[in-house]
């Protein structure tokens, strides 16, 4: 699975409407109802998903906005565990 | 003594300790905290009269707890606007309770729709400190204040009718619950407690903000989002021993990643939410250190009613302890009458605590406080251990995540889109959530309405909180014999 993939199904268990919905990079996570507490638990799905620990530093809801935002953190997370 | 002398009389003692954080992260000590106080009061008082009724809202909690603490020196009515849940909140918070000012540190917030809500409700904004230029006729002098009501915060809470309503807590009600909160969860000068909630609950106003201050502690208000491997990390950084919050905040920090395990951490009160038994083991295992509590209160008992002890606290599932020391309880059936022990009822109380009453809305006051007492609307039995065991709502109200939700809220505005001939809205138990709410929804049209539009309905007219987390569309909602839509027995 790749890393969109991977989001679509985190998405699809957390967020309401987000199964078959087209992911761009410019889709906002608060456009798909993903409140403080719905934002932790698709992080941590992730992290389960990719098997992937994200630096503390990288995470906030300030800085993580859209799908764009999330892809290449994700990316990011797994070449630096590669390495 | 009043509330402020109370506070002052700390802010004199502590002197040279530190006592509330500043955005940038230097801490201010209580002397310092004092002249700030003293002289936005001065400010302030010189334009704001006595009992007039202050509306307040800032961009940072640290301003915000400044000019909370002045207008308590003033002994006028504060109304704390909570920002954080939107600003159609905070307009339809200014029409109901028409306060005499509106009261911010900076500009920033006070929009033009902010601006015209106060202009109709003859309120008068005062920014700044600054004394208001042009001020209409007749503002400033309370219009409409019951004159017997005392300094009091006006705290705004969900509404089962769909709009809130703002309980009116005086400040000799949260001094008594202060009073008694002290008698379990001792804090004093070596504490440090952060804040991650609005000051525009009770349970954050009385039980963490004034509480820390009265006795001595270091305040922190922690303003990021919540992430829960930044919270922890924070909190070692920091040196953070006390933290109030609800089970599904600290249960996603039990479940977090890193190795992070907060070793200053010594106390924490969990509220606001039923605590399942899985969740209540999973943050002993990973916090061992700390000692944990339950506590069980609302917002018209300034907030707190009972505390479980920490012993307790993995043992007793559904339990909420026993009352304060200044409460008395009553369980009764649905005559009123007092239930045998064992049998569940809805938990009514009693003392010091409680509130003055609904703001302008007496006919809620009355179905709420009778004699005295308080109608809670939660249903407990006493078990033998004499202990107050929770089994549920008398009403529909659904708590998500520690915040309180009246479906009729969200069905009101789901029904108001021509796409949606029905909605019911429901509450599923969740470890991580307390209840998730889930919407079933009917369309007029066939395939006329998805899950996704659902959501966007809800995202025009509410809080981030009242946000679906599931959504079914169905062809119908089940309904009983005499047509009345039968809310438990939906399930997905």
């Amino acid at each position: 699975m790749n890393v969109l993939e991977q989001i679509q199904t985190a998405l699809n268990e957390v967020a309401v409407g987000a199964e078959g919905r087209e992911l761009t990079n410019e889709l906002n996570l608060s456009d798909l109802g993903i409140d403080s507490i719905k934002y932790v638990e698709l992080l941590v799905r992730i992290e389960e998903l990719c098997d992937i620990t994200f630096d503390e530093s990288d995470l906030g809801m300030e800085s993580l906005r859209n799908i764009g935002d999330l892809t290449a953190l994700i990316e990011k997370t797994l070449s630096q565990q590669v390495g | 003594m009043s509330l402020w002398r109370v506070l002052e009389q700390s802010l004199r003692a502590h002197g040279h300790q530190p006592a509330l954080t500043r955005p940038d992260g230097t801490c201010m000590d209580y002397a310092e905290l004092l002249e700030r106080v003293e002289t936005l009061s001065a400010k302030l008082g010189a334009f704001i009269p006595a009992g007039s009724r202050v509306a307040v809202v800032d961009e940072h909690p640290f301003q915000e707890a400044i000019q909370v603490l002045a207008l308590i020196a003033l002994e006028v009515t504060v109304v704390p606007l909570a920002y954080k849940y939107g600003e159609q909140r905070c307009i339809q918070i200014i029409q109901h309770t028409r306060p005499d000012f509106l009261c911010s540190s900076t500009s920033s917030l006070v929009s033009e729709a902010i601006l015209e809500a106060c202009r109709a409700a003859g309120t008068v904004p005062a920014i700044g400190a600054e004394p208001p230029s042009g001020a209409p006729q007749g503002a400033g002098a309370s219009d409409g204040s019951p004159a017997e009501m005392p300094a009091s915060f006006i705290m705004y809470t969900s509404g089962s009718t769909g709009k809130p309503k703002g309980a009116v807590l005086t400040h000799a009600n949260v001094l008594a619950n202060i009073e008694d909160i002290r008698t379990y969860f001792e804090v004093g000068p070596d504490d440090h407690i952060l804040i991650n909630r609005s000051l525009s609950h009770a349970s954050v106003m009385t039980g963490e903000f004034l509480y820390g201050l009265i006795y001595g502690a270091r305040v922190t208000f922690y303003t990021e989002s919540f992430v829960p491997r930044r919270l922890l990390s924070f909190m070692e950084t920091n040196g953070v021993t006390i933290f109030c919050s609800t089970p599904t905040i600290f249960y996603q920090m039990a479940l977090d990643r890193s190795d992070y395990r907060a070793p200053t951490l010594r106390k924490v009160a969990l509220m606001g939410e039923y605590l399942h038994k899985q969740v209540s083991l999973k943050i002993n295992e990973r916090f061992p250190h700390v000692e944990f509590f339950m506590v069980y209160g609302q917002t018209e008992a300034s907030p707190r009613v009972t505390y479980l002890p920490s012993r307790y606290f993995t043992v007793k599932e559904s339990c909420i302890g026993t009352t304060l020391p200044s409460m008395e309880f009553r369980i009764v059936d649905e005559n009123g009458h007092d239930v045998v022990r064992g049998e569940p009822g809805e938990l009514l109380v009693r003392g010091p605590n409680i509130f003055w009453g609904y703001w302008d809305q007496p006919e809620l006051t009355t179905v709420k406080l009778r004699d005295g007492w308080l109608h809670t609307g939660d249903m407990v039995c006493q078990g033998e251990d004499r202990y107050l065991y929770i089994s549920g709502r008398k009403d529909d109200m659904i708590i998500r995540a520690g915040m309180n939700i009246y479906p009729r809220e969200i069905e009101d505005v789901l029904l108001a889109d021509e796409r949606v001939r029905e909605a019911i809205v429901f509450g599923v138990a969740d470890p991580k959530y307390g209840q998730k709410l889930h919407v079933c929804a009917v369309p007029y049209v066939e395939g006329g309405l998805t899950p996704a539009d659902v959501l966007d309905i809800c995202k025009k007219k509410l809080a981030t909180y009242q946000y679906p987390d599931a959504v079914d569309i169905v062809q119908q909602i089940p309904r009983n014999a005499a047509g009345k839509i039968m809310r438990r027995q939906v399930t997905v």
